[in-house]
This record gives structure tokens, C-alpha cells and sequence, in this order.
């Protein structure tokens, strides 16, 4: 009698309905909503060229844009009050040829940009050592690129690298005619447009330091991996590494920098926060801007790497991939005359005499849509 | 030199047992030193030492200071010296009982036939019903009160008390009815009654609800005493006896909240059980980390700054379910404490706060049990006798028996989520002799909780205590205390075959310590003693899980430490309004090995690339040393009797620390050590109270300021990394704290509405403006903690419609805590980036929620075997969604945020209690 008076309230006890969820909810508050347009200064005060690129930040809502900040006035000071100009190369880009710097000396950049004048600290010059090695090792899904370097002076202990790669490529389709004033000719060599090339600057933060205090060496200090999924390693690749000599700093703004981007949801997950860079608005304390500004002597050195020195098996994915021919008929015309489609080749049938021709898609022929026909002085063949 | 004297003859007393002032036990008179103790402690050693028992109030018991030497000297002279210009009156009858009343109408009686004469051929007249069963024939018998012709005025007073005759307990409420009269009474809380009428024969009815009604002929003649016991009807009655309320205005002590379970069990809370931890942080200066967390913070503390004891027991993580319900049963908690601006020097360790959870002990005379079923855990306790009036037991046990929570998450990711918890709690006790007391506490919780199938977390807080409590004589008690507790918490994952990992950290300590009491003169009360904490954390431990995972094992090397401390503390009284409490506490840390310390170079911020040197130490080598003195002082001065103004200053160090991704007690905390690299806490702290009580005591209003300086607290670099990280040390860094508020509170403690109504207004700011500590955080400013929350308002009130009835209303505001926020997507180094905001420098939306729970005692049939009440409550009455944590997500390059809320719509729980 007593067991059932329990069971009873038991029962009682879930027959109630229930309700529960948790619950999510876009959360937009002002601060995220707001445009965001803060400035983000990037490059490096050096001897030679110096190439700085200003943009503005987004709306987290809107990650693909690059705002250009074109019509800024950029220039390098020093402490002994020397000033250079930055010509306005191409859009939000910003250029010195030239300039010489001196060890004594201190550098920063100023920017006039929208009515606002930035700044950075004053920098000491660091100036790098030689870069020891470049060495790859292909990987079953790419080759991967290592850095050597040593400082036996032992005064870089912090380095970080950039780097530019240029490479051959072809094409998709060969195409052997061009289509002129309504006629197809055959293609002489200068309008060739298989085979092409590309450039790409870094898209990475590589940074290292010495594995101990003692040690003045960096050995085997993984940079970037060619993967197979471009057309990269199709022909002949080259890239050409830039050794920044830094300060403990700067390392740590990079390196913070490439952490928050690593966050991937989990438990091991960084606290996020904002790391300061050295530029500051002086119209506005209270405004962020984004960047670290550092004078260096750069070292670099360019190698090569030939498709033919690759394994055999590798298989590309590239743009090209799912590229088809096409047999002619009355309606390519136009195509070929809004440079849709481009003509291929022709082939005439001995026995009857027809002359049938082939083509395809423009992106799948013309590799000026992805490089540029122009050789690197410093290409070898 | 007379100290030391003392000091000896205490050993002798502790050690050899001796006897110094044995007493005869029937003789009338006393002797002794009572100096500055409570009533209760008073009693507590009249009863030890003589056959006089006593019946009083609680409120007695803890509000009445007994400050005075006597040398065999009449029980009621000592007692008239007591109560003297009090509202309370004695009275002790032939049996030797002793009883104490509260207010006016005793007074005749009393006077006229106890303190003003001492005649023994004069005895009071007085009825006990010594037999603890009601016997039906005293219903019918007729009892004669007084002697003719003792009164000298026409009307007559009987007083008593009225009790439940099975287990001796005062029955308040109770109303007494004369049979073709008016008059008539109730008892009060503690039982007490008085009823005046003429000279005469009559019939007084005995009714409470739960209670069988019962009647009593008496034939007044004077005035006199009657004890009535009832017996219960089936009807449940809150066994749990209310601990006495502390005098807010009067006791030395500041900042200090006493909570009893009963009004624990009134607060409404989600899933509708009674929450220890929920409760607290419905008091001023206490904030909660987050909806469903038990972490709080106190007076700008973080969460890791409160010393959480269970029964003495450190406890790391109070909390189950990851903080949806707090690891102690409320089945078994008598009473929680908080310190949380004067902290007792016997207290040490932590900067913010003393949260000292005491679990009842077991009912020595019968068995009991009780129990509840909610819509996700059940609970069961069990108390009784090992051997009858010496030894006892209490055993509760709570686990989950439902998946019902997980099972309502409709998100598909959560689904196979799994989540389940318990707790078993043991205290047996054993009175050894008349002076001293055993008790062994044992206390497991355990954790589990299923993510998705493939993450599984666990966790599980235990420990051992032991307690031997020796009162040697009125002057002089000890307590020795030995313990062990631990923290351990596991997480499997096995989402990605190659990454499988099994993660574990522990934290394990053992700890002796030893208190004593020690009453020096009528005006200074000494306290003074030691202990010694010794620490062994395995840090983090990975592993690979699973044939095909790739992940490397690697295993921090565990960090030993032993914290040792010697107090003394003074409690001063200088005058009946002056009165000081002095506490000094010495606390060393000696960082133990084996351990490898990184020496970081001079003048660069500590990281991986600044070592110079690893040094590798033997084990038990002491690495480091850290001592320091801290002050506990606060001072009372009583304006008015009903008025006093506080003033305390307080010095704390702290040697642990946790290392949290968030605000909250997550699982994934890391506790980590002071050492070479790591310097201990410390902290000030300066507060200034007033209080008053209205209206008889029974409202307390009380105003209390603070301010409160920290130094190397730690908070994290920018990108900090702290789960698996062999060098800790430099993704922390030092800051310095500033802090201050201003915490209102109108409680009301009794009558039919009942509650409290705080307010708090509380900042808590952070700087790190030391280069050498590398980047500054927001530029070297002063910023907001992440648990700053200036604005905090709660309200808690119960009202009881009837004996059976009983409504709660709970309802809280506080400001939302301070987050970083992402604010802009940018492109840099060939990458997309994104921008924070300073740091703390947005607030999630502001908190409000209202609760209110019905609760229904059971019915009252007799001869019915259980006694049950049902407790009906609705959680977050408003559905306000309120916000737990904001989260951003990156999808192809787009961050969207969101916000998460957990109870975002009224939640109606039912539960069912039982007693039998």
C-alpha cells in the first residue's frame, strides 16, 4: 500500500508537461554591427624597396572585402629628422626605391589617411643574416619548404619570414589559332597563351627563434607547403624568402596573431584578445589600429624547384580542372567575338575534306587570366 | 611567564585528561570562568558538570553573551546575574530544569517565586510530564498548579513549554484555548507559552496543526509551570532545527552571513532543489559567475579566492552538472557560513572569502530518514543510533536517475549527450566522555557527462575528516582535525580517430590542523592555533586514445607544496560597547621538489624564448619560500543597543591559484601553485559597517563599505594557452586589483512574511602596467575584471498562508559581466584576422529572473508512515532570456556571434519530499 503511494508520486512527478531548451540567438550588439573601419598598416621599413599596403578592417560580417585606402599620404621619418616620401604605386599600395638605411638612426612611418594622421614608434634598424639554406622534401600531398639560418654574432634571436613564389604554368587546352576580324589564323609564338606565370606573396606568419638560449642556430624551421591543389609544382617553381631579423615585441605580436587565426573551437583554444601593435592615431588615442611596423635589413634567397625532380604521381587540382572541347558550330561566332571562347585547333578529314575546328572556354585556354606571359629576369630557362 | 604556565596546564589537561574542577553533579551550586561565551556554551557546560537541564530558545542561545568567575555559587544567582536588564526570565524547578522566557508577562510569577526568594521551603509549583510518551490518563486527570494562598493577586500565570513527546523537540505555534473563556495563547518559536487567568478549575485545549490535539484540567491556585507534550499527527513538520540567528548588531564580527537550511529549502531554484551555493549568492557582495554555474564571486574576488570547506574539507569544485546543481546534499547541511569581510584568523588561504559548509550529525536516538524525488535527481538520507545516545550515524546519498535534461536539448549536435552525477555523504559521531567528541566525515561526488557521444567528462571531488573535540574545562576547548581532500577531472575525446586524446588533472591534499579556544579573562577570549596544508597537483596529463590517434603522450610534471600556517585571535571585550577582535595569522608556502624551474633572463617578459636556465630539483628540496604575516582586525562599537558601527581591516595571501579559460568553475580549470616563477596573491581589505535591528530584533537593516587592494593577481596575456602548457608561467600575468562597494540588506527574519532585500553596488578594476611583463593590457588602464558587475539587486521572500501552505518568491537583477568582443575582420600576412576590442571593455545584457515555488505540506491522516511535502516551482517566471555566454562562430571567413541562453523560458518543476 505504502510502495504504491510512492510509485504513485513518481509518476505524478513527470506527468507535469516540461519545458525546456536552451538557446541561441544572433547577438549583434552596436560594437560588432558598426562599419569598423580601422586601419591596418602593413610592411616593413627597409633598405631597397620598401612596399607598404594600407587597408581598412570590416564588419565581421563581411570577411572577403579589401578596402584599399588609396589616397593616403605615407612616409618614413627618422630621428635625425630625415623624411621620404611613399609613392602611391597602385591602389593601396605604397612605394620607396632606394633608401639607405642607417644603423644609428631610428625610423617610423607616418600616414595621413581620411583626415586622420597615424604613427608609428620609432624602430632601431635590425638587420638580418644571411639566410643559410632553403630545402624541400616532397610529401605525398606537396612539398614542403624549410628554412637554415644562424646569427653566431647571436644578436637575432627572433626571425620571422615572408616569402614570394613565382611559378610556370599552362593552360588547360593548347591553342594553336586565333581568331582575328572574323578569321581564324594560326598563332605565332608571341601570342601563345599556354603557358604563363604566376606570383603569390606570403599567406602565412612564419616566425622562429633558436630552440635554446645557448644555441645561435635554426635548423629545419618549416615555412610554407606547396600543396598540390594549385598550379604551383605543374611546371617549374621558384620562391624567394625574406628573412626579418625582429624583436621579442614584434615576435609576440605575431605570433599572438597567428594563434587567434589557429582557434578552432576547442577546449585548448587561446583566451581571445586583442594584441597592440606599434601604430597609433594621434587625431584619435582611442581608435585601434592594426599592424606592426618594424625596420629591418632584409636577407633573402630565391630556389627552384622543377617538376621534373618531383614524383611522378603527383596529381593536380587546379582551376582547370573539368575543362572540355568543343566542336564548332554556327553559334561560336559570337562567342569567339566576345572572347567567350576561343578557337583551338582544326582538323581536316582526309577522305572527305571537311575541315572540323575545336574550341573551348577562355578560362580554360588563355593562362593570362591567371599569370602573366612577362619572364622573371631571374627565371633560368 | 603567567601565559606559559597556562599553556602547560593546558597540555597537562589535554593530554593526561585531568580532572581541574569536577563538580558535584547534584549540588545547586556552580563554579567556573564563563568568560565571553555564548548562552549555549554556557549551558553546554553547566549541563557536563551537573544534573540541571536545560529549556530555552535558540535566539537565546547565541544572543546572550555570558561574561563572569564564580566560585560556588547558587545556580540562581548565577543566572539572575545573567539576565540581569535582559527580556528574558528564569525559572528552575525541583527537577533541576532550568527554563528561560522571553518578555513581560512571566515576570510576576517569576519574581515572586523564584529570584526573589531563595526560601527552599518555597519551591515553585511546577507540572512536568517527565514521561516522554503522552500518557492518554493525564488528559483526564485534573493537575493543581500553585498552593492556595500562595498568589497574592487574583490572576495567575502558568507558563511552559510545549514539545514533541517522541523526539523532545520545542513545538512552536501551538495555540492554547481555555475551554468558556477568552484567553488564550501560542507558543512561541521555541515552544514557550504563558497564559494568565483568574484562580480557578479549567480545561485548556492544546491545538497545532500536525499535532495530535490534546487537552490538560488544571486547578490554578499560583503561578506555575506546564510542560505539555504532544504527539505528532502524519503531518510533515521541518524537522531541521533552525540554528540560531546571529546578532548581526551585536557580535564583533562584519560581513559575516549565517544561513540555515531552512531557509536554503525556502529559496526557489531551478529543477527544484534546495541549493547551499544558490542561496549564498543571493546575499549582498555575492555574485554568481553565470546561470548555470556554482562559481561566485565575493566583494571583487574571482571564484578561486573562496575557501569552500565541506565539514572542514577543502572543495575545489562545488559543483555538479557543471554548476546546474551544488555538490552538497541538502539533506545532510545544517548550516552554511560566510565570511566575507572580517575573516576569523583560523581562516587563511584564500583573499576573498570563506564559505564553511557544516553537515548536521545523526539523530542518537532513532532512526530517521528523508528523501525527495525531482525531474532529475533523487535523494535519500538515513540517521540513526549505532549505539544508542553515543554513537550515530548520517548517510545521504543524491544521484541523477534521469537523462531528462540532456534529452530536452533539441539542438541534433547534443544529441546522445549523457549526463549523470552523485554524492554520498557519511558523518558518524561519538560522544567519547562527557568532554570530548568524535566525528568522521566521508564525502564523494562524482561527475559524467556525455557530449555528443564522443567527448566525456568527468570529475569528482572527495575527502576524509577527522575531528576529535575535546572540552577540558570552562576555560579551555581544542579540536584536532585531519583531512584529506582531492579534485580530479578526466576529459576522453574521441571525435577524430587521429586526435583521440585523454586529458587529466588532480589535485590531492591532506591537512592537520589544531584549534583552540581558550578564554583568558572576562574580557579577552583567545583563540589561537595551526595548520598545515601539504599539496601534490598533477598538473595536466595527455594521452593518446585509441589505436589510430596520433597524439603524443606528455605529462607535466607534478608540482608538491606545503602550506603551513600559526594563528592567534582575541576576541576584546573593552566595554559593554567596545569591543575588539584581533587576529594574526602567519602563512608560509615551501614550494617542494621534484621539480624542474625555468629561470627566466632579467628584464624580458617571462616566455619561452626568455629561459636562461632549467634547473631540475630533488624531491622534497625546498625550491622557494614564500611567508608572510596577515592581520584580521575589526572593531564594534554599540551606539544604542539595537545600533553598532564596525570597522575591520583585513591582510590575506593566497598560494593557489586557478587558471580558467572562463569566468566560471568550468572542468577544465587548472589549479597551479605559487613557485619560483608565480608569486602568492596578497590582498587588503578595509570595510566599514552599520547595523541596526527594528522592531524586537526581527528586522535587521545593515549598510557595509569596502575597499579592497589586491596584488599579483593573475590574469592571462593576450592568446593565452593554459590546458597542457609546460610553462604556465607565461601566459600569466601579474596585475593589481582595486576594488569597492557598498552592500545594503533589510532582512526580515521571522512571521509570516519573511525574506531579504539586498542590494549591492560593487567594482572590481585590473591594471598591468609593467613593460617588463610584456604587452600591456588596454594600454596599462585600469579595466574591468569579467566578473564586474556594479549593479546587483535581490530580492527573497517566503510568505506562510497556513501550516500547510507556503509561497517563495525570489527575484534577482544583477548587470551583465564584462566580455572581449571581436569587432572587425581584417586581412593581414596573406590571412584573414580578426580585431578585438580592449579587453573587458563590452557587457553581455543585464540579468533579471524571477522564481517562485508553492510548497504543500502533506496531509495530516494519522498512522500514516511517511510524512511528505510537495514543493511546486516555476524557474525564470518571466521567460527572459537571459544570456550565459556569447560565442562567436567562423564560418567561411564570417564571424557570427551569438548568445547563448541557457533557461531561456519559465521552467516548472515539481518535487516530491519524504520523511519517515
Amino acid at each position: 500500500m505504502r510502495s504504491l503511494k510512492i510509485i504513485n508520486s513518481i509518476i505524478a512527478a513527470f506527468i507535469l508537461p516540461f519545458a525546456f531548451s536552451g538557446c541561441e540567438e544572433p547577438y549583434n550588439p552596436p560594437v560588432i554591427s558598426a562599419s569598423n573601419h580601422y586601419l591596418v598598416v602593413e610592411g616593413t621599413i627597409c633598405s631597397g624597396t620598401t612596399t607598404f599596403r594600407l587597408t581598412r578592417s570590416n564588419n565581421l560580417s563581411k570577411p572577403n572585402n579589401i578596402n584599399f585606402v588609396s589616397d593616403a599620404r605615407v612616409r618614413i621619418e627618422s630621428t635625425s629628422n630625415e623624411t621620404y616620401n611613399l609613392s602611391n604605386k597602385d591602389s593601396g599600395y605604397y612605394e620607396l626605391r632606394g633608401l639607405v638605411l642607417n644603423q644609428s638612426h631610428q625610423y617610423r612611418i607616418k600616414i595621413e589617411a581620411d583626415g586622420k594622421e597615424y604613427v608609428s614608434e620609432y624602430v632601431e634598424v635590425k638587420t638580418a643574416p644571411a639566410i643559410g639554406d632553403i630545402t624541400w622534401e616532397s610529401q605525398p600531398d606537396g612539398v614542403q619548404l624549410f628554412v637554415n639560418t644562424s646569427d653566431p654574432s647571436g644578436k637575432t634571436r627572433f626571425y620571422r619570414w615572408e616569402y614570394e613564389e613565382t611559378w610556370q604554368f599552362h593552360s588547360s587546352l593548347m591553342s594553336t589559332l586565333i581568331f582575328k576580324d572574323s578569321i581564324k589564323y594560326f598563332r605565332t609564338p608571341e601570342e601563345d597563351i599556354y603557358e604563363c606565370f604566376a606570383s603569390a606573396r606570403s599567406n602565412g606568419i612564419y616566425l622562429g627563434t633558436p630552440l635554446s638560449p645557448q644555441s645561435t642556430e635554426i635548423i629545419h624551421q618549416p615555412l610554407t607547403k606547396v600543396t598540390l591543389k594549385s598550379t604551383r609544382l605543374q611546371m617549374f617553381y621558384s620562391i624567394l624568402v625574406k628573412q626579418n631579423a625582429i624583436d621579442e615585441k614584434e615576435f609576440e605580436y605575431w605570433q599572438n596573431l597567428k594563434k587567434m587565426t589557429e582557434s578552432v573551437g576547442t577546449i585548448f583554444d587561446p583566451q581571445p584578445a586583442q594584441y597592440r601593435g606599434n601604430i597609433k592615431c594621434i587625431t584619435n588615442e582611442n581608435e585601434l589600429v592594426l599592424g606592426y611596423v618594424s625596420a629591418s635589413n632584409i636577407a633573402e634567397k630565391r630556389i627552384f624547384i622543377d617538376r621534373a625532380d618531383l614524383p611522378s604521381n603527383y596529381i593536380f587540382e587546379t582551376e582547370y580542372d573539368g575543362c572540355n572541347v568543343f566542336e564548332e558550330d554556327s553559334r561560336t561566332i559570337i562567342g569567339y567575338k566576345s572572347g567567350t571562347y576561343v578557337p583551338i585547333n582544326s582538323v581536316t578529314n582526309m577522305e572527305t575534306g571537311k575541315v572540323t575546328y575545336y574550341y573551348g572556354f577562355v578560362t580554360c585556354i588563355d593562362c593570362r587570366r591567371n599569370g602573366t606571359k612577362t619572364k622573371p629576369d631571374y627565371w633560368p630557362q | 611567564m603567567r601565559s606559559k604556565i597556562f599553556f602547560i596546564v593546558w597540555l597537562l589537561n589535554v593530554f593526561m585528561s585531568f580532572e581541574l574542577s569536577a563538580q558535584d553533579a547534584e549540588k545547586d551550586t556552580i563554579s567556573g570562568d564563563f568568560i565571553n561565551v555564548t548562552f549555549n556554551e554556557f549551558v553546554r557546560r553547566i549541563e557536563s558538570n551537573t544534573s540541571f537541564k536545560f529549556y530555552y530558545s535558540s535566539e537565546v542561545g547565541d544572543s546572550i553573551n555570558v561574561n563572569i568567575s564564580v566560585s560556588e555559587k547558587h545556580l540562581n544567582d548565577v543566572l539572575a546575574a545573567i539576565f540581569n536588564n535582559t527580556k528574558y526570565f528564569f525559572a528552575i524547578d525541583h527537577r533541576r530544569n532550568v527554563f528561560i522566557s522571553k518578555e513581560a508577562p512571566v515576570e510576576t510569577f517569576i519574581s515572586a517565586g523564584i529570584i526573589g526568594n531563595n526560601d527552599e521551603g518555597r519551591r515553585p509549583n511546577e507540572i512536568i510530564e517527565s514521561s516522554r510518551k503522552v500518557n492518554g490518563l493525564i488528559e483526564n486527570k485534573i493537575l493543581e498548579i500553585g498552593r492556595k494562598g500562595d498568589s497574592q493577586s487574583e490572576k495567575v500565570t502558568v507558563n511552559g513549554k510545549i514539545y514533541d513527546s517522541q523526539t523532545g523537540n520545542a513545538i512552536g505555534g501551538v495555540t492554547l484555548s481555555v475551554d468558556g473563556r477568552n484567553e488564550g495563547a501560542v507558543s512561541d518559536q521555541s515552544g514557550f507559552y504563558s497564559i494568565t487567568l483568574p484562580q480557578g478549575t479549567y480545561t485548556i485545549r492544546i491545538k497545532s496543526l500536525g499535532m495530535k490535539e490534546t487537552r490538560r484540567n488544571v486547578m490554578l491556585y499560583s503561578g506555575g509551570s506546564l510542560d505539555i507534550g504532544m504527539e505528532q499527527e502524519l503531518n510533515y513538520v521541518d524537522e531541521i532545527v533552525v540554528t540560531g540567528k546571529e546578532n548581526t548588531v551585536k557580535s564583533l564580527e562584519m560581513g559575516q552571513e549565517k544561513v540555515s537550511i531552512k531557509t536554503i529549502k525556502q529559496t526557489p531554484t531551478v529543477f527544484g532543489e534546495a541549493d547551499v551555493l544558490r542561496v549564498i549568492m543571493t546575499l549582498p557582495g555575492v555574485k554568481t559567475s553565470g546561470e548555470a554555474s556554482t562559481g561566485f564571486n565575493v566583494r571583487g574576488g574571482s571564484a578561486d579566492q573562496n575557501l569552500i570547506l565541506y565539514n572542514d574539507a577543502i572543495i575545489y569544485n562545488p559543483s555538479h552538472l557543471f554548476g546546474f546543481f551544488s555538490a552538497f546534499n541538502p539533506d545532510v547541511v545544517k548550516n552554511v557560513e560566510l565570511y566575507k569581510s572580517s575573516i576569523p584568523a583560523r581562516f587563511g588561504g584564500r583573499l576573498s572569502s570563506v564559505l564553511d559548509v557544516a553537515t548536521r550529525t545523526g539523530n542518537m536516538n532513532k532512526y530517521a530518514g528523508t528523501g525527495g524525488l525531482g525531474i532529475l535527481t533523487g535523494r535519500l538520507t538515513i540517521e540513526g543510533p549505532i549505539i544508542k545516545n553515543k554513537t550515530s550515524f548520517i548517510l545521504g546519498g543524491r544521484s541523477t536517475y534521469s537523462n531528462w535534461l540532456l534529452s530536452q536539448l533539441r539542438n541534433s549536435t547534443y544529441s546522445g549527450s549523457k549526463a549523470s552525477f552523485y554524492d554520498l555523504n557519511l558523518v558518524v559521531s561519538h560522544i567519547l566522555s562527557s568532554k570530548s567528541e568524535l566525528y568522521l566525515t566521508g564525502y564523494i561526488s562524482q561527475d559524467k557527462f556525455n557530449l555528443k557521444k564522443t567527448t566525456l567528462f568527468n570529475y569528482n571531488n572527495n575527502s576524509i575528516v577527522l575531528k576529535w573535540r575535546y572540552n577540558h574545562n570552562d576555560k579551555l576547548s581544542t579540536e584536532l582535525t585531519g583531512s584529506t581532500s582531492g579534485y580530479q577531472y578526466g576529459i576522453t575525446n574521441t571525435e577524430t580517430l587521429q586526435n583521440a586524446y585523454k586529458l587529466s588533472f588532480g589535485i590531492n591534499q591532506m591537512q592537520v590542523k589544531g584549534d583552540i579556544k581558550y578564554a583568558i579573562s572576562a574580557k579577552h577570549n583567545l583563540t589561537f592555533g595551526f595548520s598545515s596544508l601539504h599539496y601534490d597537483i598533477q598538473p595536466g596529463k595527455i594521452s593518446p586514445e585509441g589505436q589510430e590517434s596520433l597524439i603524443v603522450q606528455d605529462k607535466i610534471q607534478n608540482e608538491q607544496a606545503l602550506e603551513s600556517a600559526v594563528y592567534l585571535g582575541d576576541q576584546y571585550q573593552m566595554s559593554a560597547r567596545l569591543g575588539f577582535d584581533f587576529g594574526v595569522r602567519f602563512s608560509m608556502l615551501n614550494y617542494l621538489g621534484p621539480k624542474d624551474i625555468h629561470v627566466y633572463q632579467d628584464g624580458l617578459p617571462k616566455s619561452v624564448y626568455s629561459v636562461s636556465d632549467t634547473i631540475s630539483y630533488q624531491g622534497g628540496k625546498n625550491i622557494k619560500t614564500y611567508l608572510g604575516p596577515e592581520f584580521r582586525l575589526s572593531g564594534r562599537y554599540m551606539i544604542t543597543d539595537n545600533v553598532s558601527v564596525k570597522l575591520g581591516y583585513n591582510t590575506l595571501r593566497q598560494y593557489i591559484h586557478m587558471l580558467s579559460n572562463t569566468a566560471t568553475i568550468s572542468p577544465t580549470d587548472i589549479w597551479k601553485l605559487s613557485d619560483p616563477n608565480i608569486k602568492p596573491t596578497t590582498g587588503d581589505q578595509i570595510s566599514l559597517g552599520l547595523y541596526k535591528n527594528i522592531r524586537k530584533n526581527t528586522i535587521e537593516a545593515s549598510v557595509e563599505l569596502y575597499r579592497k587592494r589586491m596584488k599579483n593577481y593573475l590574469d592571462y596575456r593576450a592568446g593565452a594557452k593554459l590546458i597542457q602548457n609546460h610553462h604556465v608561467e607565461t601566459e600569466v600575468i601579474n596585475t593589481e586589483g582595486n576594488s569597492y562597494g557598498a552592500e545594503f540588506l533589510v532582512k526580515k527574519n521571522s512571521g509570516k512574511l519573511n525574506g531579504w532585500i539586498s542590494y549591492t553596488y560593487s567594482r572590481i578594476f585590473l591594471r598591468m602596467n609593467d613593460p617588463l611583463q610584456g604587452e600591456l593590457v588596454n594600454n596599462g588602464k585600469w579595466y574591468p575584471a569579467n566578473f564586474d558587475k556594479p549593479h546587483d539587486f535581490t530580492f527573497v521572500g517566503n510568505y506562510k498562508f497556513s501550516r500547510r501552505f507556503s509561497t517563495s518568491l525570489n527575484c534577482t537583477y544583477s548587470t551583465g559581466r564584462p566580455v572581449t568582443l571581436p569587432i572587425a575582420t581584417y586581412n593581414m600576412a596573406g590571412g584573414q584576422r580578426i580585431a578585438y576590442g580592449d579587453r573587458n571593455q563590452y557587457r553581455i545584457p543585464d540579468y533579471f529572473r524571477i522564481d517562485l515555488s508553492l510548497n504543500i505540506e502533506g496531509n495530516h491522516k494519522i498512522k500514516k508512515l511517511s510524512h511528505s511535502s510537495w514543493t511546486i516551482a516555476v524557474y525564470n517566471l518571466t521567460g527572459r532570456k537571459n544570456v550565459y555566454s556569447v560565442y562567436f562562430t567562423n564560418d567561411n571567413g564570417k564571424i557570427q556571434g551569438y548568445k547563448l541562453s541557457i533557461f531561456g523560458q519559465p521552467i516548472p518543476t515539481i518535487t516530491y519530499n519524504f520523511r519517515f
